[in-house]
């Protein structure tokens, strides 16, 4: 592994409210935008969006599943921005590449994109040695 | 909104078990493999009451905050079944003048122990709109 | 995919519920103990006794519990909240949760239990336990009518909260306490005193009490509708065997699972056997001194004896597996430390006599007080031993029985004394403020404002590093400067364990879970 090695892109299935709802019910989001249409409406969105924390997690798991191939190493730091909003539908996909490869020290930089290619979030994710 | 007067304020100590069902049902809606092991890294955004009852109590309403940022740094791994402690304290506030008006960025920072020692520390951006 | 896996989930189910019938590996089974005697009472506001104990963590829970490890973790409560200023508990009961007769379990059962705690008709010796919260003690003392002037509220059904006087590191472990387990009004109020009777007693724990012969044994059986898992005990038969080798044949015919309090003759061949188990306890064996008695008044006396005993020999007369105590504090909980303390050092033992001013030329005799145990004996005579060998000093045992070696203990009218302290909470501050002014337990005659200071200063502090440098400061003043105990030993808690029982553990604060165990 060493700088510049990019993570091969990795899609989640496409956005669907049965999901929103479990998750939201799962994460303990109170937020009703996130599955109620007329709600979301009116809170002048195009429809319901993703929650910003699910996208993070696949982003997560995008990183953890990389570095799982490198024994020995495990996640000390993750940061995530949200830069898009998520909207039914939508097709997911994590790509990145590895920023900085030090003795104790691994750097992903990720981000999520949608299927037109929309930044959706960015991710930074700093492994350790164990 | 006289945000800054708050800044410092902390919400108290939170205890549950971080139930491995409650895990498990988080890790079919992402759809990723559960891992009895280990907690996923972002389950801490369970967490986030403290933030809620904070937003509470200094007056901002929910619909009108998005979540800017997140991050979270992890002192050692927390297994599903574990008993945990975390208090969440509003640590910063930041006021910009934007073309849709004020906005406010809110950063609360929680720390999160089990078996008495620190776990992970979270710190959250959520931007008010219209706040400020 | 989704549809699949649900109809995967309900073939699971089929396969969970038949087996039971066809595996005998999972079969409901029947763990046999033995209890020392009688319960005092099986009313849980008012137990006190080990034996009692035993029945109520079994038949009951609370609101935290302390189980395998030395943190509250949550148990009838689902979580709670402590405030910024640390002073309110909110706890959230969790829902769903039924007494064994099958009604529902609300926050009302905990504020019925704790005001009749409270209430000093009902004479529980506990009650003090809650005095910590606003109002309490006033209403105990009679000088508060109303007690909803007390800090303890019903929110809402499921919501219960809690005000202190002020902040207390260690009070969450309050509510793990048997006393303060939730009671059903409506039962107490129709069965009087007499409610804590089969038939009558509901709980809310693993098991449910379903029968009592005084004086033979007592039964329990699964709660149908407990909330959490259980094991694959069906029935607890808990035979009161007071004799010891009796209780040891019962054991070695296959009758008990499980048998505790092995006594010191029993061990002494015992403890090789690989069915003999050991299990971490919170406890240290201690010698007091009290120190206005003539010699032991003088603190060069006080060091010598404690320098003239060697300590790793103890486990070789005792043979419970115990270790040289060097705090108070025993291990596994912050405060202990395994450099503070006088070590074993017959020739400066010697020297602190000699410079003294206490005539060496003539015999030396000082009185040891015990209880007439075989264990405490066997200790006091390698103590004396010790003592003998290394400073040409006497020690005449005294020995009583338990009740009036402890009211001896009280008038405190010998100068040497040996007990023990265990833990009614993992913290530090349940073992120092033992040695406090006000402190029913303190027998040793010694009294100090800065130690009484500081016992209150750490049990309000919050940061654990800062509360463990307290805690080492005030031992290393009693046990280095004035030299006011010496710790002997720690020891675990040892117990046969048939091979078949699974899952069996006495835990540090001396609680056994049998829903944790399986039997094959």
């Amino acid at each position: 592994m060493k700088k510049g090695d990019l993570i091969t892109p990795v899609s989640f299935p496409p956005i669907a409210l049965p999901q929103l709802k479990a998750y939201g019910k799962a994460a303990r989001d109170p937020n009703p935008i996130h599955w109620d249409e007329a709600i979301a409406k009116k809170a002048g969105l195009p429809g319901c969006i993703a929650h910003g924390m699910l996208i993070s997690a696949f982003v997560a798991n995008t990183a953890e599943k990389y570095l799982a191939l490198k024994k020995g190493w495990s996640l000390t730091n993750f940061k995530t921005r949200f830069l898009g909003m998520t909207l039914l539908g939508d097709t997911v996909s994590v790509q990145g590449k590895v920023s900085n490869v030090t003795d104790q020290e691994i750097t992903l930089d990720l981000k999520a994109v949608n299927q037109k290619g929309d930044l959706l979030a960015t991710g930074e994710a700093k492994f350790g040695k164990n | 909104m006289n945000l800054e007067s708050f800044v410092g304020k902390k919400t108290g100590t939170y205890s549950e078990t971080l139930k491995p069902e409650d895990v498990k049902a988080f890790c079919e809606a992402v759809g990723i493999p559960f891992n009895q092991e280990k907690i996923p890294p972002t389950y801490l955004t369970t967490l986030r009451t403290g933030e809620f009852d904070l937003l509470k109590e200094i007056g901002v309403p929910l619909p009108q905050i998005l979540h800017g940022e997140q991050e979270y740094t992890y002192e050692k791994e927390i297994r599903p079944g574990s008993a945990i402690q975390f208090e969440t304290e509003f640590t910063q506030v930041t006021k910009k003048e934007g073309k849709n008006g004020v906005m406010s960025f809110l950063i609360f920072t929680s720390k999160i122990s089990s078996n008495g020692s620190l776990s992970a520390t979270s710190k959250t951006t959520v931007v008010a709109r219209g706040v400020g | 995919m989704r549809f699949h896996s649900r109809f995967l989930r309900w073939i699971v189910f089929g396969v969970f519920f038949c087996l039971p019938l066809s595996s005998s590996a999972v079969s409901p089974k029947t763990f046999t103990f033995r209890l020392l005697g009688d319960p005092e009472t099986l009313d849980w506001n008012r137990a006190h006794t080990p034996i009692e104990t035993f029945l109520m963590m079994n038949l009951m829970e609370g609101l935290v519990a302390v189980e395998s490890s030395t943190q509250p973790i949550p148990a009838l409560a689902e979580s709670w909240k402590q405030s910024a200023d640390q002073r309110t508990y909110t706890f959230k009961i969790r829902k769903g949760v039924r007494w064994s007769d099958g009604v529902f379990l609300q926050a009302d059962d905990f504020a019925f239990s704790w005001q009749r705690l409270l209430t000093p008709s009902t004479a529980a010796a506990y009650a003090y336990l809650l005095f910590d919260i606003e109002g309490a003690e006033d209403f105990y003392k009679g000088k508060i009518k109303d007690f909803s002037k007390v800090g303890i509220k019903v929110l809402d059904p499921y919501t219960l909260q809690v005000r202190l006087n002020k902040p207390i590191a260690h009070w969450i472990y309050i509510p793990s306490f048997w006393v303060t387990f939730p009671m059903r009004k409506d039962i107490v109020s129709k069965a009087g005193e007499a409610w804590a009777k089969p038939g009558r007693m509901q709980t809310v724990g693993p098991f449910t009490l379903e029968s009592y012969d005084f004086d033979s044994k007592i039964v329990l059986k699964a709660n149908p509708h407990y909330y959490a898992k259980r094991g694959n005990i069906e029935k607890v038969v808990a035979l009161i065997v007071k004799d010891d080798s009796t209780a040891l044949s019962l054991y070695e015919s296959g009758k008990f699972d499980v048998l505790t309090d092995l006594s010191i003759v029993d061990l002494n061949r015992l403890h090789s056997r690989s069915d003999l188990k050991t299990f971490p306890y919170l406890k240290t064996a201690y010698m007091g001194f009290v120190t206005d008695k003539y010699p032991i008044s003088n603190v060069k006396v006080r060091r010598a004896i404690s320098m003239a005993i060697d300590k790793s020999k103890i486990e070789g007369v005792l043979h419970g597996k115990q270790s040289a105590a060097t705090t108070f504090v025993p291990p596994k909980i912050s405060g202990h430390s395994p450099r503070l303390g006088l070590k074993y050092d017959p020739v400066q033992a010697k020297a602190e006599l000699r410079s003294s001013g206490v005539d060496t030329t003539r015999p030396i005799t000082i009185d040891l007080l015990i209880p007439n145990w075989d264990k405490t004996m066997t200790l006091a005579q390698f103590i004396q031993a010790e003592i003998k060998k290394n400073l040409n000093v006497t020690l005449n045992i005294i020995s009583f029985d338990n009740k009036t070696f402890r009211a001896q203990l009280d008038l405190k009218s010998f100068p040497i004394f040996i007990t023990s302290w265990s833990a009614d909470y993992p913290d530090p501050d349940n073992f120092l403020s033992v040695f406090t002014s006000a402190s029913g337990n303190n027998r040793t005659a010694w009294k100090s404002e800065k130690f009484d200071a500081q016992v209150v200063q750490a049990r309000q502090g919050s940061s654990t590093s800062v509360r463990t440098k307290t805690y080492l400061e005030m031992q290393k003043q009693i046990l280095e400067n004035d030299v006011i105990i010496l710790p002997l030993y720690y020891e675990p808690n040892l117990a046969l364990v048939q091979k078949r029982v699974r899952g069996f553990e006495i835990n540090p604060m001396n609680y056994i879970f049998l829903k944790k165990v399986n039997v094959e």
